[in-house]
């Protein structure tokens, strides 16, 4: 009955739009900056073992500041997965950080499942055990256009799910989103620079540039529950929502849906990471704190804090694609925004103007500009992004791409 | 002869004896004014004779004096009149003596007052005849014409009465100048004071009444009432009185009172003036912020308030956020704050009782009151339904932001609500000299959106009844019905399928009886029984159209029953030390028909640890919780102006709100204690010095608490607490202290009038276990949300004339604390932030500056309305004070903001009329 409830707590969003007129005008949300103050390096662990056959994967990082880019990684670490207490399989390092299974396997039903992790440093965690939900299954996927909390039109991608489980099931989805992007000041030819000069000669590009495909994976936490529903069915439960102006609903748009049917405690987990990551209420802010996971130091359990919780998962996914006339017959996609504009060949000191930007592979050609006026050059051009797709995304079609 | 014409002057009489030489004179009037006689006496004797025109002028005499002394002329002549005369040395002093004679008792008195004006005349010859030469002081006599008294002691007594309504005037203050002797008034507004013959001054003084300095120049026992006059030059001006007894002499610590006529010169946001507002900036009490609802009194969190309106509970008394609060100002009379000792009669929370009265009234007359200001319309009307006998109030109070966001251009303003109003009425009925009945009715409502999609609303609605009896002179008592409710809910309209309607809604219903009784001159009594029943809805969900997949869902119904006995003792040993003595005994119940889980043994309460669950059947007791809680303090007087008190004080709290939020909101659920939810405890330790200055002038208070805490719930990070039927799973609890100093400076008379007050106080929490889910900063002590060390309020008002003052106010506050990241993580591809142990940082000081212009309008007394403007500026300065701040995770990249409410000078003009 919980998932129900997930719209009190994320509609408290953006506050700030709409609460009465004077308090909107006198209050004020700024951004603040975040300094590092009182820093403490804390392991950060990542596994979801699932029943599908496969090496599974276990990251481990460590926090990072927030003058740094991304976390440090843990690595030389020792991991192994325990069955029913025995150790069962070894995990091998493969990249910094990412440490996958010496063989593939599945997570099997009815068997407690343990990580255990000791670091290059000597340091060991260990997990509390985890066995194997129910199983679930994406049964459709559909899309409607709709709205958000905050009134933007946008379209809603609704899953149905069935599942085997009386009392209902807990349910985390992620998806891997993959859009066809067009660029829409393509064309056939380009500039090629000339030695020794500013101009250039116009040719035939070299390579796809007009239609690419970009898979993006989710990054955002989407849950929901069954519990206390007898069929323990999910309806029309929307897995994603995309605002109308977002460009990559503009052509085609394909969702791969993975259904992961989690046990509760990961559950829990998950939505109080949500509840801590979601802006607040202007009034009342949530007590942020310390979220305890499911993997306790060794050494000192009650002073370390690790982050990170260890779970066993059902999977199902199942692949969706949609067109933006599929849901709009008379609007007209977004587009991205493009200007048109002709630098001149040389600056001021004589060095080449446009052939930096051609060089660096920010510009593409747009056509001949056939009245310049007197700080322009002969050659119109757009942006990279308006005229190569590759620059958002890549130009082979997947394999799973259908039209 | 100027000096015979005097317009007012001084009456005295003395009895001192003195002979006159026997001279004998004649005189001869003949159809001339008594004026013109008295006028040739002054002229043809050594005698001056003072007197009032006005007496004399229309007396008309016609006769002859042969051969007589002064003493019988002037009998002779003023035979015929009321006037009375006395011979003083070579001065005689007429006196329109003999109409009080023929109202006195057997011993009569003998008294006049004529307030000198500032005539050079009257002030000489007062202090020639004055042994302790003070000007202003007026002269009470009482004396027998018969010169024979030989007692040296003489007995003082009568009433305080208020002039104006004639009500007796208790706990007044008598002092005898220039010693430590004084006496205070009964309930009845009885005195009795032994004084010596000869002169006295005596200073009567009561809060909210002007002060009365008499000299009493006493040859025999005699009554004399004090007619006190309303301290209405310090309406205005005295904001704040710590009591509506004199602050020196009340037995309980840590009492403050608020008169809602005396605040409307203080500058408040959008110009609502505002009782619970003006609280917070008394020592002591305080709120989190500008956007946090309740009032963190004592380092006590916002539930452990108890506010009641005319005896029944009100749960939210705000309006909009905290930025308002619900309780009408123009209905409302005065609002007694304990903060320390609670009266025995009081309980159920363990921080604080705010006692809010409504008015009675008028039975006399039509009589009302409109404000109109930036946010609000606030229309009071008093009425009296039969004359004398009965009366009605009636306050109605609501937002327009409705309609100018209607009216308002931009569409996404257009869908928005943010509304509220509140309504009161009150019915007081005089069934008979001993019996008085008034009904309070009373409903609020907010309703606002944060979203388009969701829309929020809350109300709270009361009704009591209380029938107050006097069964004889000394026994007094109260039955008191209450019902009263507190309901929020949220709709959800975004798409169609997920659309619901939640709802919580909790009612309690009280039944009290008390007895106050006046067992002696020592002892006044108070005993009596009160029972309350709470039911709750903690909340239920229901789909919201068609569409909806949303499955109906109720959290199981709660009840409880909540009974007390208690018995106090104010116990004045002597006329230094006085004690209050009380005892409450107060037991809770809770009730079927519930489920109550029950979880493996020493593990923590979560669904893993589940081992069985009970049923119970309707009203079948779950869990009783009981226990003693001792009201205790003493007060010792030095003298009228200084005095000492110590207070200890026990409370149990049985209803808790959950809120996994920094600040209290009004969509904070209620929940009573169950199985696993012990009740919450306090004891506090109190001490302060009371001083006054220059009569009741200036005000001085420094009072020391220390508080230890049990109990205290908090609740795990990112629990689940709405629409949880195992709240138990998310809750923690542990315990607590609180200690802080006070310090009040008032100045209650002059041009300049108001008050410094400032606090340094801690909070401090502990929640630590065996179970590291259920510690947090690893079982140390940290300091609350609202901890708030150091807060001074400077709140001023300076009359530039009658009409015109300025006022303002000088707030400053110690940031609160925050829990701020220290770092972050990749979860998921997501990034996030770790936080800090709890409230490890603080968000800056809060400093703001409120000015503000009232303007009277004229005092014409046919005038057919008494107009009021306030021009105000509410934080002046711009200054940007932080509330909250927050850190989001949005598009996998962690930003922090800072939120802050006020962040420009807020102007506001009010009108405000009386009728």
């Amino acid at each position: 009955m919980i998932s129900t409830l997930t719209p009190i707590n994320s509609s408290c969003i953006k506050a700030l739009s709409c609460f009465g007129i004077f308090l909107m005008l006198l209050s004020c949300v700024e951004e603040i900056e975040l300094n590092t103050k009182n820093f403490e390096s804390l392991i950060v662990i990542e596994a979801n073992m699932t029943n599908e056959v496969k090496q599974q994967e276990v990251n481990i990082s460590r926090t990072f500041r927030f003058e740094e880019e991304g976390p440090s990684k843990e690595t030389n670490a020792t991991v192994v997965l325990l069955a029913d207490g025995s150790p069962f399989v070894n995990f091998v390092e493969i990249e910094p950080g990412r440490y996958v299974s010496s063989q593939v396997f599945a997570v099997q039903n009815n068997i407690e499942y343990t990580l255990n992790v000791q670091t290059q440093d000597g340091r060991n965690y260990t997990s509390s055990s985890s066995q194997l939900p129910e199983t679930g299954q994406i049964q459709d996927i559909a899309v409607q256009a709709s709205e958000d909390s905050f009134g933007n039109p946008g379209v809603s991608i609704l899953t149905n799910t069935t599942s085997n489980a009386g009392n209902g099931n807990y349910y985390k989805f992620e998806y891997e989103e993959t859009y066809k992007i067009i660029a829409p000041y393509w064309r056939s030819d380009d500039l090629f620079p000339i030695v020794d000069s500013c101009d250039f000669t116009i040719d035939l590009r070299e390579k796809e540039e007009r239609v690419c495909y970009n898979t993006v994976k989710s990054v955002d936490i989407i849950l929901a529950n069954t519990i206390g529903q007898p069929e323990g069915q999910l309806t029309d439960f929307e897995a994603r929502f995309i605002e109308a102006n977002n460009t990559i609903i503009a052509h085609r748009y394909s969702i791969l849906l993975k259904q992961f049917v989690i046990p509760e405690e990961a559950y829990r987990y998950f939505e109080k990471r949500r509840e801590l990551s979601i802006q607040d209420n202007l009034f009342s802010q949530a007590q942020p704190g310390f979220l305890e996971g499911n993997i306790t130091s060794v050494e000192s359990p009650n002073d370390e804090q690790v982050i990170g919780i260890f779970y066993v998962s059902t999977v199902n996914e199942k692949r969706f694609f949609f067109n933006w006339t599929d849901v709009y017959l008379d609007q007209e996609p977004p587009e991205i925004p493009c200007g048109v504009f002709a630098p001149a060949l040389t600056k001021m000191d004589g060095n080449c103007l446009l052939k930096e930007s051609v060089t660096a592979n920010t510009v593409r050609y747009w056509g001949e500009n056939l009245d310049p006026t007197m700080n322009e050059g002969p050659y119109d051009v757009v942006t990279r992004v308006c005229g190569d797709c590759t620059a958002s995304g890549s130009n082979i079609v997947p394999d799973f791409w259908e039209e | 002869m100027q000096k015979f014409t005097i317009y007012c002057f001084l009456y005295f009489i003395s009895l001192l004896a003195y002979c006159q030489e026997d001279i004998q004179y004649t005189f001869s009037f003949n159809n001339i004014s008594l004026k013109e006689a008295l006028l040739e006496i002054d002229s043809k004797t050594p005698y001056k004779l003072f007197f009032i025109d006005a007496w004399v002028e229309d007396e008309v005499i016609s006769t002859t004096v042969t051969n007589l002394g002064i003493d019988a002329i002037l009998q002779e002549l003023l035979k015929e009149t009321s006037l009375n005369f006395k011979i003083l040395d070579d001065r005689i002093i007429l006196t329109l003596g003999s109409i009080l004679i023929t109202d006195l008792p057997e011993k009569y008195f003998f008294t006049d007052s004529i307030q000198p004006q500032e005539n050079s005349e009257t002030q000489v010859f007062y202090t020639q005849i004055s042994t302790d030469p003070q000007d202003d002081i007026e002269t009470v006599v009482i004396s027998k014409q018969k010169e024979t008294n030989t007692e040296s002691t003489y007995s003082l007594s009568g009433k305080a009465l208020n002039a104006k309504t004639g009500e007796a005037i208790s706990s007044l203050t008598i002092k005898v100048n220039g010693t430590n002797r004084f006496t205070t008034t009964d309930m009845e507004g009885n005195y009795s004071i032994e004084l010596k013959n000869g002169e006295h001054v005596l200073t009567a003084q009561a809060m909210g009444m002007q002060t009365s300095v008499i000299r009493f120049i006493i040859y025999d026992d005699g009554q004399y009432d004090f007619m006190l006059n309303e301290n209405v030059e310090a309406l205005s001006d005295v904001f704040i009185n710590t009591s509506a007894q004199a602050n020196i002499r009340q037995t309980l610590a840590g009492v403050s009172r608020i008169e809602v006529e005396q605040i409307k010169t203080i500058p408040l946001v959008l110009g609502e003036r505002d009782i619970l507002k003006v609280a917070t900036t008394l020592p002591g009490i305080s709120s989190a912020g500008e956007g946090a609802i309740g009032f963190n009194v004592r380092g006590g969190k916002a539930d452990q308030n108890l506010f009641l309106l005319d005896g029944a509970s009100i749960y939210n008394p705000t309006h909009f956020f905290g930025i308002f609060s619900a309780i009408n100002p123009f209905t409302s009379d005065a609002a007694q704050i304990y903060k320390g000792s609670l009266p025995a009669k009081f309980g159920g929370r363990l921080a604080s009782v705010f006692d809010i009265s409504t008015k009675e009234a008028s039975k006399e007359e039509l009589k009302g009151e409109v404000s109109i200001g930036p946010v609000t319309g606030n229309v009071m009307i008093e009425t009296p339904v039969v004359k004398d006998k009965s009366s009605l109030i009636v306050g109605v109070r609501a937002t327009y932001s409705d309609w100018i966001l209607k009216n308002l251009d931009n569409p996404n303003l257009k869908d928005s609500k943010a509304s509220f109003y509140d309504v009161i009425a009150k019915y007081h009925h005089n069934i008979n000299e001993n019996n008085n009945l008034s009904i309070t009715a009373y409903h609020s409502k907010d309703v606002f959106n944060i979203t388009v999609d969701s829309v929020y609303s809350y109300s709270n609605t009361m009704a009591s009844v209380n029938w107050d009896r006097k069964i004889n002179s000394n026994t007094r008592s109260n039955l008191k019905l209450a019902h009263s409710r507190y309901e929020f809910g949220i709709e959800f309209e975004g798409t169609a399928y997920n659309n619901f309607d939640f709802g919580f809604d909790l009612q309690e219903t009280e039944i009290g009886y008390g007895i106050n009784y006046l067992l002696n001159k020592k002892h006044r009594l108070e005993f009596g029984v009160s029972s309350k029943l709470y039911t709750i809805n903690p909340g239920q969900i229901e789909p919201l159209g068609d569409e909806s997949t949303v499955i109906p869902f109720e959290v199981n119904q709660e009840r409880g029953l909540e009974s007390a006995l208690y018995v106090s003792d104010k116990w004045t040993l002597n006329e230094n030390l006085s004690i209050s003595a009380g005892l409450r005994f107060s037991m809770f119940n809770f009730l079927g028909e519930t489920q109550q889980r029950v979880y493996g043994p020493n593990s923590p309460l979560t669904e893993g640890n589940v081992i069985g669950v009970d049923q119970f059947g309707k009203n079948e007791i779950v869990e009783t919780y009981a226990g003693p809680e001792v009201r205790l303090s003493a007060r010792y007087l030095f003298d009228p102006t200084f005095s000492i008190r110590a207070a200890y004080n026990s409370t149990l709290q049985y209803i808790h709100t959950l809120s996994n939020n920094t600040t209290a909101s009004p969509i904070d659920t209620w929940k009573l204690s169950d199985r696993f939810i012990e009740p919450q405890r306090s004891e506090q330790f109190s001490l302060g010095v009371f001083k006054n200055l220059d009569g009741t002038k200036y005000e001085l208070s420094l009072e020391g608490y220390y508080k230890n805490l049990d109990n205290t719930l908090d609740y795990k990070v990112g629990g689940q607490l709405i629409l949880n039927q195992f709240v138990e799973t998310e809750v923690l609890q542990g315990d607590g202290k609180a200690y802080g100093v006070e310090f009040l400076l008032k100045k209650n008379d002059g041009d300049l009038t108001g008050y410094l007050g400032y606090s340094f106080s801690r909070i401090l929490y502990r929640l630590d276990s065996a179970f590291s889910e259920e510690r947090v900063n690893r079982g140390e002590f940290f300091p609350a949300n609202f901890d708030i060390p150091h807060e001074l309020s400077l709140i001023l008002n300076y009359k530039l004339t009658k009409r015109y003052s300025l006022s303002g106010n000088f707030i400053y506050q110690s940031g609160r604390p925050v829990t701020f990241p220290v770092g972050q993580f990749q979860e998921g591809g997501n990034t996030f932030v770790v936080f800090s142990d709890r409230n490890q940082f603080r968000i800056p000081n809060y400093f703001r500056v409120d000015l503000g212009i009232n303007i009277e309008g004229n005092h014409k007394i046919k005038k057919f309305a008494h107009s009021f403007w306030n021009i105000s500026v509410y934080n002046v300065l711009g200054r940007n004070n932080p509330f909250s701040t927050f850190f989001v995770t949005e598009n996998g990249e962690v930003k922090a903001f800072q939120s802050s409410i006020f962040t420009v000078p807020v102007p506001t003009v009010t009108y405000n009329f009386r009728f």
